[in-house]
């Protein structure tokens, strides 16, 4: 997610906030939209399209008030709360103790100030060194085994939020939801996370230096400390002075003995073979054991605790900065975006839609056709085009069935009569209704099954031929699937399609 | 009182399948057999929740002829048939008799206009004329559709029978209208009254910034599956159940594949497909047509391999031309030539391999597989979303049938685009494949996805520019 570049308005989202909305999105992201539709049309704030932020924040706050899930965003704070208290133990624990170490002292020979100066001022201006390129170290070594810290923090924050479901979710089935939420954050929010990371990092770096000095001053001011320096390497005098003249350059304008003169730097370098200073018995020899105390104490300072505790002002400031210049436009959240501030277009159904039927097979078409093959009456239903020979030919051709007798019907009251008199006098003759296709059987046909029930036999067949009738001969309709479920409807044993009575 | 109007005609000839389509509903029971709607069911189109009008839904005729047998039973003049219409329905209402007719009539006698569905594969036949006669004597205003379910072709007899009855006949075939077809038809049915002019005209714009909307959110969904195909990859420990390459390359494609159906499921979702059936589009062998790795589909969609080449150098050389900017252009020119270079040849070997085995790493220490290289996957990913948001747009919502989305034998969306347009989404790619943040990257994704969808409204961009206009969205 990119920041705002100008003109940027102060955005309420606070991490917690945004860890939850973030949450919320990695839930949403299988979500049908017209669910989400639904449940964001109740609770979306009164859209301004010039204030996206507060509106997403306002949404957030009412979503996170309804939603029973979890929310992920206060859990992970106070981690990361935890976390920082770690840190600062764990910072002030080391600080003592490496200083502890470093001045360890028996009385025979002086405290070395070479490690000294490699701990507090050559290590720190490398991580220093490594914090301001760190995009580019990252890159350079993110592949190598201890290469970045960093890497591996934000690894494994990501790693400890992926299994960790019951951070977003109550039910199991939500648990992928959780990798969404780990993709959103790494990919649209990773130099946030990284600050984080890089802040507790500095938490740990004050507290150490801090400790550090304290215990140094303490034990400086306790105890009578001999200073002195001493390598296996063949280092000359001037060269330890040039380097402390250099390491002493930012503070040098405090005057005084912040650094220790050439000559007393070369009055302590300690020999191993004669245990003793290379100005031994001298009255400098004797000061230059002392005078490096104030030097180191500033080390301590300028390299360790100030720029550590600058970085961790600026990563606060950064922090604010970033979370309140979010611009959430990444496309999720410019689809919620768009959800809260367009107009609602919808079609509400009056009540419950109806479902399709299914179809009874309950009752099942059992002609036996068999013992009545021959004499037939026809009925032709509503306009049926053809004539009552070429009706009478077709089923005597296709399925050896004679017509005695044939009456035209549209189902209306007056016919009664007339279907009425040819039932009575056929009454076990099966009733063969020749129809055009599209004709399907509903409840006209119903009131003429009814009328044969009652007038002419309960077990006589009624037999429905959709005929198509638009080449000379008459054929049977292609397609009778939908004659099938319509006959179904009327439960009738005796009742079904005429190819099925062959 | 909002106006309605009520969707009718005989049993079986599309009302439910023109409503579902109308008010894009594919929950509405549409099927070939009779009496699949036995209630009039009413559809309210709300903007911001205020009512505009409503469609019902209504069940078919069944007894027509009796009914008009029975109106006519009792001779009445003109002006005196709608209170026979009435009296009908208060007689019969309460009962099983005429059921579905009472039904079908209680929404016209409310109030609602007449919409007229006839199926015109079938010949007409004069037994209609008491359905048109019955309507006639409601003295609603009406209209007639003529629907085409079967294959025959009998639009004239029935229109010349249809204009004796009905104030117009028009065709609308409900399983195959776009969504310009369902505005063209609310503008028709603006003429029917006037107390519809206005409500109506608010809802044909409505579902016109609908569409553009629809298509913007379509944008986002597609941006949103380019970057997350992009920077796909698998990670397994060397224990894990894959311990060959070869399963591990069938997760990884297997992956990308899931992506691009729940891109799918969600655009369809867009577009109200909410039971839409993917069986055919999603679970296909790898060699099948429709198949996001098959052969057949790089060989159609995405870009050719020159134009693959000189959009990779034209991304190589713009990224070296950022570090020669930085350096204030003291590397003389250097950094855009190798840029150029690199991205010419790496864009040379991905793009001439074969798309099932190019263009992935394979971690050493850990078994990981991605991201995915192959210069021309993002834009055969993107062609495949526009061909299938395309045949969304074509599809109605009373269609049942498996989506099928071929690609045929055309050309994807994405190489009809000026070579400017293309480098200039070759770029974005390739900033997404590097995680480069550029500020307005997430916009101009969208945009260009955006304007490539609603390319699919203007078929033909030289003749119909007003069209383009009325359709151009209102991007922020």
């Amino acid at each position: 997610m990119t920041q705002r570049s100008k003109k940027t308005r102060v955005s309420p989202f606070t991490m917690t906030d945004l860890l939850d909305f973030e949450a919320q999105m990695a839930r949403d992201t299988l979500a049908d939209p017209e669910v989400l539709s639904t449940r964001d049309r109740p609770i979306a704030p009164s859209p301004d399209k010039a204030r996206k932020i507060e509106t997403l924040h306002t949404w957030l706050l009412s979503i996170r008030a309804i939603a029973a899930d979890p929310w992920p965003g206060s859990k992970i704070q106070r981690t990361y709360d935890l976390m920082s208290f770690i840190a600062l133990a764990f910072g002030i624990i080391s600080g003592m103790g490496l200083i502890e170490g470093l001045l360890r002292y028996d009385g025979s020979e002086p405290v070395n100030v070479i490690p000294f100066l490699a701990v507090y001022a050559l290590l720190q201006i490398i991580l220093l060194l490594n914090y301001v390129f760190k995009t580019f170290v990252y890159r350079l070594f993110k592949r190598l085994p201890g290469g970045a810290l960093l890497y591996f923090l934000r690894e494994g924050a990501l790693r400890w939020i992926e299994s960790r479901g019951s951070l977003l979710s109550n039910r199991d089935k939500e648990r992928p939801m959780i990798k969404a939420f780990a993709r959103r954050l790494s990919q649209l929010h990773r130099p946030l996370l990284e600050k984080y990371a890089w802040k507790l990092v500095q938490i740990f770096g004050i507290a150490c230096h801090g400790a550090s000095l304290l215990t140094f001053l303490c034990l400086i001011f306790f105890n009578d400390y001999t200073f002195g320096w001493r390598t296996t390497l063949h280092v000359e005098a001037d060269f330890l002075h040039t380097v402390v003249t250099i390491l002493a350059a930012p503070f040098h304008w405090l005057g005084g003995d912040t650094a220790p003169s050439f000559e007393v730097i070369r009055a302590s370098q300690f020999t191993r073979f004669g245990k003793s200073f290379m100005a031994s018995g001298s009255d400098l020899g004797a000061r230059s054991t002392a005078a490096w105390w104030p030097f180191l104490a500033l080390v301590i300072l300028t390299y360790g605790l100030i720029p550590r505790f600058l970085i961790w002002v600026s990563l606060t400031f950064s922090i604010k900065h970033t979370l309140s210049t979010l611009l959430f436009n990444d496309f999720r959240s410019e689809a919620l975006w768009q959800r809260l501030t367009r107009e609602q277009v919808e079609w509400i159904p009056g009540g419950v839609l109806e479902s399709a039927p299914t179809i009874q097979d309950q009752t099942l078409f059992n002609p036996s056709l068999q013992k009545t093959l021959g004499d037939c009456l026809v009925l032709r239903w509503r306009d049926f085009p053809a004539s009552d020979s070429a009706i009478e030919s077709y089923l005597v051709k296709n399925f050896g069935l004679k017509p005695i007798a044939s009456l035209k019907s549209s189902g209306l009251v007056r016919e009664q009569d007339a279907l009425k008199n040819m039932l009575e006098r056929h009454r076990q003759l099966p009733l063969v209704v020749a129809a055009d296709p599209w004709e399907l059987p509903g409840e006209a046909i119903e009131k003429i099954r009814r009328l044969v029930r009652e007038q002419g036999s309960p077990t006589s067949l009624i037999l429905f031929a959709p005929i198509d009738s638009k080449a000379d001969a008459l054929t049977l309709a292609g397609d009778r699937t939908a004659w099938r479920h319509a006959l179904k409807a009327f439960r009738d044993p005796h009742l079904g399609l005429l190819e099925e009575a062959r | 009182m909002i106006p309605s109007f009520a969707v009718v005609g005989r049993t079986n000839k599309g009302k439910s399948s023109l409503v579902a389509t109308l008010i894009e509903n594919d929950r509405i029971a549409v099927a070939a057999t009779p009496r699949t709607t036995t209630y009039a069911q009413g559809f309210t189109f709300k903007i911001n929740d205020k009512p505009l009008f409503t469609v019902f839904d209504t069940p078919g005729f069944e007894e027509a002829p009796a009914i008009l047998e029975w109106l006519k039973s009792v001779p009445v003049p003109a002006h005196e048939r709608r209170a026979r219409v009435l009296e009908f329905y208060r007689t019969f209402h309460a009962g099983e008799v005429y059921r579905f007719e009472c039904e079908l009539l209680k929404p016209i006698l409310d109030g609602a206009s007449i919409l007229y569905v006839a199926d015109a594969s079938h010949p007409y036949r004069s037994n209609f004329e008491s359905e048109f006669e019955i309507l006639q004597w409601t003295g609603q205003p009406s209209i007639a559709l003529l629907n085409q379910i079967g294959e025959g072709h009998y639009e004239e007899e029935w229109k010349r029978a249809l204009e004796q009855y009905f104030r117009k006949v028009l065709p609308f075939n409900a399983h195959t209208s776009w969504a310009r077809d369902r505005i063209g038809l609310l503008e028709e049915l603006k003429f029917l009254s006037d107390t519809m002019r206005e409500p109506l005209a608010l809802a044909i714009a409505a579902m016109r910034r609908q569409l553009n909307n629809r298509l913007r959110d379509s944008a986002l969904v597609i941006a949103d599956l380019v970057q997350d195909s992009l920077s796909f990859e698998i990670k397994l420990d060397p224990d894990s159940q894959w311990r060959s390459e070869e399963e591990l390359s069938r997760a990884f494609f297997d992956g990308l594949r899931a992506l691009e159906t729940k891109c799918r499921q969600h655009l369809a979702s867009i577009f109200g497909f909410h039971d839409l059936n993917f069986d055919d589009s999603t679970q296909v062998p790898a060699d099948a047509e429709q198949d996001l790795f098959s052969k057949d589909t790089w060989e159609i969609l995405g870009l050719s391999r020159k134009e693959l080449l000189a959009i990779g150098t034209a991304s190589g050389a713009i990224a070296g031309g950022t570090v020669d900017a930085m350096v204030g252009g003291a590397s003389f020119m250097v950094g855009t030539g190798i840029g150029g270079l690199i991205g010419s040849l790496s864009s040379a070997y991905l793009a001439f391999s074969d798309p099932e085995i190019a263009g992935f790493k394979l971690g050493r220490k850990k078994r990981t597989m991605g991201p995915y290289k192959n210069p021309n996957f993002p834009w055969v990913l993107v062609d495949r979303q526009i061909t299938f948001v395309n045949t969304l747009l074509q599809r109605t919502h009373a269609q049942r049938e498996a989506i099928h989305v071929s690609e045929g034998n055309r050309q994807g969306s994405t190489s009809h685009l000026r070579a400017k347009d293309k480098t200039r989404l070759g770029v974005i790619f390739q900033s997404l494949r590097w995680n480069v943040r550029l500020r307005s990257l997430n916009e101009s994704l969208a945009s260009e996805l955006t304007r490539l969808l609603l390319n699919l409204l203007t078929p033909k961009p030289s003749s119909s520019r007003q069209n383009q206009s009325d359709f151009r969205p209102e991007l922020s």
